[in-house]
């Protein structure tokens, strides 16, 4: 490593306190309603993006063949 | 279990995950987000920040589950997650991390040991967080470079022009400040 290097790491350990990286919990718990959370938004969303197909489709049948062609 | 039943229960379980078990998940994550949540700690240097990063990172490994591919390595893929949403939660709270106010002068003249800390945090706190992430894992942690350079997806010899550009902007930062390294 080089001198200046070497100052400037010396006054980073100096200034900054040592970090813990051990984990003290387990985190699956928040991961899973991190999950949850998702897949309730998406699941809404999912209904949204339904509810505006079927109002488009009874609005104007005409473009159920086009729909249907596009699948 | 000797090793070639390891490889295959490895592979076994990379495989389940790619295809959205799960418990296969929930058994990666459990094997490595003590790994994960240290290295996102030593990046960003606080450890409620680093739970979070940690959550992100799994939620961004279980979305792009289906890209996985079993015959990697599942921890080196991890971290190369984790260093981005590390590096994100940088950008998104630079100042708070570091308790850093840019715009307080430092008082001139001979500077005590407490002012020079300060200075020191807040020139470290003004990286980019790139360059911070790269010298938080080389200058402080000590993390071999071949390691830093595969979590950033980036060469040794990027990571060392990163570290050097790092030790060229807190010198001119300190040197701003009147703190002469």
């Amino acid at each position: 490593m080089k001198p200046e290097e070497n100052e400037i790491r010396e006054m980073l350990r100096q200034a900054l306190p040592p970090v813990n990286p051990e984990l003290e919990a387990d985190l699956w718990p928040r991961m899973l309603r991190r999950l949850d959370e998702r897949h309730a938004r998406m699941s809404w969303m999912d209904r949204i993006l339904l509810l505006a197909v079927s109002a488009g489709v009874i609005a104007f049948p005409a473009v159920i063949p086009q729909l249907l062609y596009q699948l | 279990m000797d090793a070639m039943a390891e490889v295959h229960e490895v592979d076994d379980l990379g495989r389940r995950f790619a295809e959205g078990n799960l418990d296969a998940f929930e058994t990666l994550f459990r094997r490595h987000q003590t790994e994960v949540f240290g290295w996102i700690t030593r990046i960003v240097r606080d450890q409620a920040l680093a739970e979070d990063a940690t959550i992100e990172t799994f939620w961004r490994i279980y979305r792009a589950r289906a890209r996985f591919d079993a015959r990697r390595e599942f921890g080196a893929w991890a971290r190369r997650i984790a260093t981005n949403v590390a590096i994100d939660a940088l950008k998104a709270k630079p100042r708070e991390i570091a308790g850093i106010e840019r715009d307080v002068p430092v008082a001139p003249g001979p500077i005590a040991d407490a002012a020079m800390n300060d200075a020191v945090r807040r020139a470290f706190g003004l990286l980019p967080a790139k360059l911070r992430a790269a010298a938080s894992l080389a200058l402080i942690e000590e993390q071999p470079h071949a390691q830093i350079a595969a979590a950033l997806g980036i060469s040794v010899a990027a990571v060392k022009s990163r570290v050097h550009r790092s030790v060229e902007l807190l010198r001119k930062s300190l040197r701003r400040l009147q703190v002469t390294p």
